[in-house]
């Protein structure tokens, strides 16, 4: 062919086509403008995934190989905590650096204060030049990413990635999501309280089923448990995965990007080749039940659900794997910070099923957390207290920023230049029947300070105000209810965690 | 004349409009007051109002849509139905539909025989559609029960028509 200008300029057009082949050689992407002071930021949260049940962290089943590959160059925390226990409150600590009782993100649908608009993740990081994006297929993310709209450069909707979007908001009202989001739930889904809709939600669910069907049968063999996503969405988490991997390199850089994840929450829906791969006989320890237990719910069913979650987890953990192989690949790992974590776990225990519950037991609040730093090759282990408020200062102090004084958490060892405080106390809130600008009246609030964890409860209806006291080494599963053995311990630890309630709930006290 | 008129007349319009509006808004509104409580306690007011907003825009939304239905099955069913007794006929079952709706609600958790319930309430349909059109005084009852009940059902379409301007402006 003669190269003429004419037909330089259409192989001249090909060129982005063949970006991700030549990629190999050069960290992501065209436009490389990443420094060691600027590197990318890459956040991938799962949802609803619980240290407790990874293998990297002890777990008897073998759920996140492709994990333990990515820990081969990462820093990996083996006590690391949610701020909350579902997903509103855990991924608002994530992006604002704060505790429930200072962002007040703590209902369901929620949002945090309006001062937290400007005192974000996306804030920090946009002063200095960076490209901010958020995807999260957890419409509950969306409504907090939609509270940071204005300091998010590059929101990318749900439905651009998922199969199949029968959510009305995120489409047309867009710019309202949150309280729209509110009201299409209540007017078109039959849960509790009922919809506020005679026909219309019976209309709607008959075309979703419908439309469901039609999309969900091209994928029924690859998942014979269920398709991924929610009620509203099909989102195979192989479709998210290659939309990152396009991402990766369409971000300009250096690029900070908060991607948010649906699996493993439920419904589980693992895909086939991971279907009954934990069909075993092993039985997690029986624990006794709680006030706040479900009676629908028993040990043998709990079990069983677990099975399933954990055969998700394998899946995640595989579509994870597939993604760290392509950034090892096109070098991605060279200018990128990678962090990996959740937002909350998840219970299958004292006949509680699932999060969000007024309890805050291990399961629920203890996710993984591993950071790898550009050019990182070897694994480090770190065993101090760390919380997951702490992911924001430490990447400002990772990228030399300065830190905000409203940020609550600290800059996580190993990276801060002073020594990390060995009784520091870390906390999670559950107040999602409080409201929202008054004191934390009716909440469960957990402290943990060296091997000891006191919860507190406090305000239910029918369940007397108390506290609960366990040393985590030496009873991890949370057996045996310290509070009155140990009230040397427990003493301190109420007058600690009591003072800082007061102190958190000073700006809600009406004069 | 204008298409709709070709079939019904204004006041056969206004009868459909009200036995489709009126369960339709008193379903939601009250739904709406039982949240109230739970929107107190994460909401500030302007959210609230929004709240309102946009489940009176999906209403009325609502509203139109089963509006629209009805009127094209009457239409569809013109030349084996007079449009008198299609309208008494429909006035009947979308009350009944509503209620039954509020019966489900009321016992899907405690009543054990909900098959029992559903038989019940097809019978009742059935019983309906064979017994309406024979007797000529459930015209002008529904008849009545339409101009009683017209009012409010346009109050309630006037609050319907405030929340889309509401939803509009927070959209703007």
């Amino acid at each position: 062919m003669k190269i003429n200008r004419r037909n330089f300029l259409k192989l001249s057009s090909l060129i982005p086509l063949a970006t991700p082949l030549i990629g190999a050689s050069n960290p992501i992407g065209p436009s490389h403008k990443t420094s060691p002071e600027t590197p990318n930021i890459l956040i991938v949260i799962f949802d609803a995934l619980s240290a407790r049940n990874i293998s990297l962290y002890g777990y008897h089943r073998a759920t996140m190989p492709n994990l333990a590959r990515f820990a081969e160059r990462a820093t990996v925390y083996h006590n690391h905590y949610s701020a909350g226990n579902f997903t509103t409150v855990g991924t608002a600590s994530i992006l604002t650096g704060t505790y429930p009782w200072t962002h007040r993100a703590i209902h369901i649908y929620g949002t945090t204060l309006d001062a937290y608009r400007s005192r974000n993740a996306y804030s920090a990081f946009g002063q200095y030049g960076y490209t901010r994006a958020g995807f999260s297929h957890n419409l509950l993310v969306d409504v907090l990413l939609h509270h940071f709209i204005d300091q998010i450069d590059e929101y990318t909707h749900p439905h651009d990635v998922a199969m199949m979007d029968f959510n009305i908001s995120d489409n047309l009202f867009n710019s309202d999501f949150g309280i729209a989001y509110q009201s299409e739930n209540r007017y078109f889904m039959n849960r509790t309280p009922p919809s506020n809709s005679i026909y219309l939600h019976r209309i709607h669910s008959a075309l979703r089923a419908l439309i469901g069907r039609i999309v969900g049968d091209r994928l029924k063999q690859s998942f014979p448990r269920g398709i991924p996503g929610n009620q509203d969405m099909i989102t195979p988490l192989e479709d998210t995965v290659d939309w990152i991997m396009k991402k990766l390199f369409q971000w300009q850089q250096p690029f900070f990007s908060y991607l948010h994840m649906m699996p493993p929450h439920d419904p589980y829906c693992p895909r086939a080749e991971f279907v009954d791969i934990f069909w075993d006989d092993w039985k997690p320890i029986e624990k006794p039940d709680h006030f706040f237990s479900d009676d629908n719910e028993d040990q043998r069913s709990l079990n069983l659900k677990r099975m399933i979650y954990d055969e998700y987890i394998a899946y995640v953990d595989a579509e994870f794997g597939r993604l760290h192989d392509f950034m090892v690949e096109n070098d991605v790992y060279k200018n990128t910070i990678v962090i990996f974590s959740s937002d909350h776990g998840e219970m299958f225990e004292r006949r509680i099923w699932g999060h969000g519950g007024p309890t805050l037991y291990e399961p629920v609040i203890r996710v993984p957390l591993l950071i790898s730093l550009p050019d990182q090759t070897s694994r480090h282990d770190v065993y101090a207290l760390t919380s997951n408020v702490d992911i924001l200062p430490t990447l400002l102090h990772l990228t030399g920023k300065s830190i905000p004084t409203w940020i609550e958490g600290s800059v996580l060892p190993p990276y801060t230049e002073q020594e990390y405080p060995s009784d520091r106390s870390i906390f999670m809130i559950q107040a999602n029947r409080n409201y929202k600008l008054k004191p934390l009246l009716i909440a469960t609030i957990a402290m943990i300070k060296g091997d000891y964890k006191l919860i507190h409860y406090r305000g239910y209806k029918d369940f007397e105000d108390g506290f609960e006291l366990y040393n985590l080494k030496e009873d991890p599963e949370e057996l045996q209810n310290l509070y009155s053995i140990r009230a040397d311990i427990a003493t301190a630890m109420k007058q600690e965690l009591l003072a800082k309630i007061e102190e958190k709930d000073a700006p809600f006290k009406q004069d | 004349m204008t298409f709709p008129h070709k079939y019904y007349s204004k006041q056969d319009l206004v009868q459909l409009t009200v036995f489709v509006a009126f369960p339709i808004h008193a379903w939601s509104i009250v739904n709406m007051l039982r949240a109230v409580p739970s929107l107190i306690l994460s909401m500030s007011a302007s959210e609230i109002i929004g709240s309102w907003a946009y489940n009176m825009t999906f209403t009325l939304l609502e509203t139109i849509i089963i509006l629209l239905f009805v009127l094209t099955i009457g239409i569809a069913l013109s030349v084996r139905m007079s449009t008198a007794t299609f309208v008494t006929l429909s006035s009947f079952l979308l009350t009944e539909i509503a209620l039954m709706r509020l019966l489900f609600e009321a016992l899907t958790d405690v009543f054990p025989l909900m098959g029992f319930l559903i038989v019940a309430c097809g019978i009742i349909l059935i019983l309906t559609v064979m017994l309406v059109p024979k007797d000529p005084k459930w015209k002008d009852i529904t008849h009545a029960v339409a101009t009683r009940f017209a009012v409010l059902t346009y109050i309630y379409i006037f609050i319907d028509v405030v929340g889309v301007i509401i939803v509009i402006v927070r959209l703007a």
